[in-house]
């Protein structure tokens, strides 16, 4: 087969593979099962450490995660479910910390790490042109800088 | 007497690191540096360990409750097993295992000196210091072997979560092998930062030793998750809890250096990058360490509070400023600095790796230390927890894992596209069909399909370059594929651990996606369906062990009327703690673990309440967790055996 012809196959096996992926996505839904767990794992069991209502053994997250469950057969929509445990049990229950003036930098000390990062990788790059090497070329390089292949 | 012993064993440990850092460094100041010089104080310094070490053992396996510690962590009753494993259960215990770690490491380092070897002997030096710092911890605030003035009977028995668990004995000496082998390229790192010696020989050495580190610490954090799974019974093997979290950090910045330093010994660039990389890491092992013992953190890790937190803070900041004062005086020296051609290259990709392990590692390290500084400073709490760190890590693993899959296949220097192109064609064909194929199975998570796509690209990209590289050579194809492997240990043994991240990725994705947990209550008698399986309650019984009372649930697991087994979760009552430790009974599958942990038993009519849990593909997890272990001591040590094989052999 020549390079074209591989690279058609190739591309047409991709397209056909990502097409039937996302018909099957599509129709898929998240079940009243799958809600309340995400739910109990995002809240925290008001009596212990760190442990959520769905991971805690103890009787009231086991209470609490039936009352998910209840909330979420009444139709109650996600929002209105935690809203409604900050309320009770205050802003502690959340495991997972909204954004706000006391949390911001939670969320901006990474992002700007990774804007650093980025930031320097880019401005070490070289401004030279440079011609890619043949495959001749590239296995005479490859064995001129290698000591000796201690990769480890 | 053992008592007494024990401190005059501690001190001439203490005598020994002393000497071997002045030792040490006198030698490495001379420039002529002989390897004599330092062979009495690292006798010393190993004897005295050693025998701190088990003068601690005699004093537990004795019962002799005048110490403290033995009092305090043993009871007579305690098994043999867990009581030879209380010697690192608590706190003063474990420093002294871990002056007994670094004591070998150094006698390691010591072992492979050659003649001449400044460099060799300047690490010597540096390990001489640190462990001047946990010898004079254990000389003071954290001394193992405080008598007590009048010795009570009996002692108070092990931390009933510690002796629950064979694992617990084994899971703690791998992670101080991980944690305090990463002293060992830190060492050389400092010490090549004096010199100003950036010569590869620092590079080679170094990432060797953190190699080894670094398959110990795989294996502690393995055995760890493995413990949490088997014992805690919430069905769990990582929870983002501190002292996870800290055992994480260290990991991620290891292993971003494993890959950086391919980089600098193939192309010579990143030699700053490298050594901050590995300072970092030793810092975060010692950050751990801080947050394990200071109680800082509540965890179910942490030891009791004491002045040894203060302490191994102080030596934190120290260490800390010393060592990043030291690399902004030095690093100059050791830097040359030829530019990155092109970002579409195995360079490129390997930066790339380095900017994502650093930031998943500045995240977990914010998302750890946030809620206590903030309270600290503020008085406010928040609380970070799982969801917080999933949110973050799930992504981040997802992109490197694709990188992972991507990253081998690109050339150094400069990627073109039709050769990338030619060189990725295959395995993302074999990565999408699989993924298709996944979907129309029924698979609908997108986070799980991603996961399934990019570990079969790393999977089939490993496996199309083997391919390629052994095709490359003439003969029998299976003996070119041993050759192959065989000729670069590093490189390949480096393409095995991903190809176990992969597996391991695929178990962590099914089994929290695919997670289904019942609480299930049952009379005597009485059977419940739970996911396709059958589960009927035979009845409860109780055992009195020595040290504790075992209470439990006969549970008979059916699927399709065919018996499957009976399986008896239990609660353990230590009568040292007022709650049971929970046993639960795993039933592995290639296809799911059953999983049953039990909540209580009725006084007076027995019936039973218990958890049950199914977990899809749990298996993925530990095989790819080996693989990666395996993968690492088999680099380190091939490494090792080719080395010493070129220098005997013809000259190349």
């Amino acid at each position: 087969m020549t390079e074209w012809a591989r690279t058609v196959v190739a591309l047409c096996v991709m397209a056909v593979a990502l097409g039937v992926t996302v018909m099957s996505l599509a129709t898929a839904e998240q079940s009243d099962a799958d809600r309340v767990e995400a739910l109990a794992e995002r809240l925290k069991c008001p009596i212990c450490a760190s442990e959520s209502i769905a991971d805690s053994p103890s009787s009231l997250a086991r209470d609490l995660y039936d009352l998910i469950a209840e909330q979420v057969a009444d139709g109650w929509t996600d929002d209105e479910i935690v809203d409604f445990f900050v309320a009770t049990y205050g802003e502690q229950v959340r495991l997972d910390p909204p954004i706000d003036a006391r949390t911001i930098a939670l969320w901006l000390v990474p992002l700007l790490g990774l804007a650093v990062g980025a930031a320097v990788i880019l401005r070490r790059r070289s401004r030279v042109a440079t011609r890619s090497l043949s495959e001749a070329e590239r296995q005479r390089l490859m064995a001129a800088t290698d000591p000796g292949g201690d990769d480890a | 007497m053992i008592a007494l012993a024990g401190q005059a064993a501690i001190l001439i440990a203490l005598g020994g690191a002393v000497a071997l850092a002045v030792a040490g460094w006198r030698a490495f100041a001379a420039g002529r540096p002989a390897r004599g010089a330092t062979r009495l104080p690292m006798a010393l310094l190993l004897g005295g360990a050693l025998a701190a070490f088990v003068v601690l053992e005699v004093a537990l396996l004795s019962h002799d409750f005048s110490i403290e510690y033995v009092a305090r962590n043993h009871a007579r009753d305690t098994p043999i097993l867990f009581t030879v494993a209380s010697a690192w259960a608590a706190l003063e215990g474990s420093i002294v295992l871990w002056g007994l770690v670094l004591a070998g490491f150094a006698a390691a380092v010591y072992r492979s000196l050659g003649d001449d070897d400044r460099l060799g002997v300047g690490a010597l030096a540096v390990i001489g210091m640190v462990a001047i710092f946990f010898f004079g911890l254990m000389a003071t605030a954290a001394n193992p072997f405080t008598t007590l003035a009048v010795a009570p009977p009996d002692g108070v028995g092990a931390n009933p979560l510690l002796q629950n668990h064979i694992l617990m004995a084994v899971h703690p000496p791998m992670l101080y092998l991980g944690y305090v082998g990463m002293t060992v390229p830190f060492a050389f790192a400092i010490a090549a930062l004096v010199s100003g010696d950036g010569s590869r020989v620092w590079l080679q050495r170094t990432r060797r030793w953190t190699l080894v580190a670094w398959s110990f610490l795989t294996l502690g954090i393995l055995l760890g998750a493995l413990w949490s799974y088997e014992v805690l019974g919430w069905g769990g093997y990582w929870a983002w809890d501190p002292v996870e979290n800290a055992s994480i950090l260290p990991w991620l910045t290891a292993t971003a250096f494993l890959h950086s330093s391919v980089v600098q010994r193939r192309r010579g660039m990143l030699q700053a990058w490298n050594l901050a990389l590995v300072i970092g890491t030793f810092t975060l092992t010692l950050l751990g360490t801080f947050i394990t013992r200071s109680g800082v953190i509540a965890s179910v890790h942490s030891f009791t509070q004491s002045a040894v937190g203060p302490a191994i803070l102080g030596f934190l900041l120290v260490v800390l400023v010393a060592s990043f004062g030291l690399f902004a005086a030095r690093a100059h020296l050791v830097v040359s600095a030829p530019r990155l051609d092109s970002l579409a290259s195995r360079e490129g990709a390997i930066l790339f790796n380095n900017l994502l392990l650093t930031v998943f590692a500045v995240i977990i390290l914010m998302g750890t230390l946030y809620p206590v500084v903030l309270e600290a400073f503020t008085g406010d709490r928040v609380f970070v927890g799982a969801p917080w760190f999933d949110r973050s890590a799930v992504p981040i693993s997802l992109i490197l894992l694709f990188a992972m899959g991507l990253g081998p296949l690109l050339p150094y220097r400069l990627a073109t596209a039709s050769l990338t192109w030619r060189r990725v064609r295959l395995p993302l064909q074999i990565a999408l069909v699989t993924v298709a194929v996944a979907a129309t199975a029924g698979l609908r998570s997108v986070t799980v399909l991603v996961a399934v796509g990019a570990a079969t690209l790393v999977i089939s990209s490993v496996g199309a370059s083997l391919h390629t590289a052994a095709r490359q050579r003439s003969g029998r194809y299976v003996a070119d594929l041993r050759q192959t492997v065989r000729s670069d240990p590093g490189y390949w043994g480096g393409m095995a651990a991903h190809v176990g991240v992969a597996v391991l990725a695929v178990g962590i994705a099914f089994s929290s996606a695919f997670h289904v947990r019942e609480t299930i209550s049952l009379d005597v008698g009485g059977s419940a369906a739970f996911d396709g399986y059958q589960l009927t309650y035979i009845g409860p019984f109780q055992r009195v062990e020595p040290h504790r009372v075992v209470v439990g649930a006969a549970i008979e697991i059916r699927r399709d009327g065919r018996l499957l087994g009976v399986h008896e979760p239990r609660l353990n009552q230590y009568p040292n703690q007022a709650q049971a430790i929970p046993t639960p009974s795993v039933r592995m599958g290639l296809v799911e673990d059953l999983y049953l942990s039990l909540v209580r038993i009725e006084q007076g009519t027995g019936s039973v309440t218990f958890d049950a849990h199914r977990f899809p593909l749990v298996w993925m997890l530990w095989a790819g967790g080996t693989i990666i272990v395996l993968a690492g001591g088999w680099a380190a040590v091939a490494t090792r055996r080719r080395r010493s094989l070129q220098l005997e052999g013809a000259p190349s």
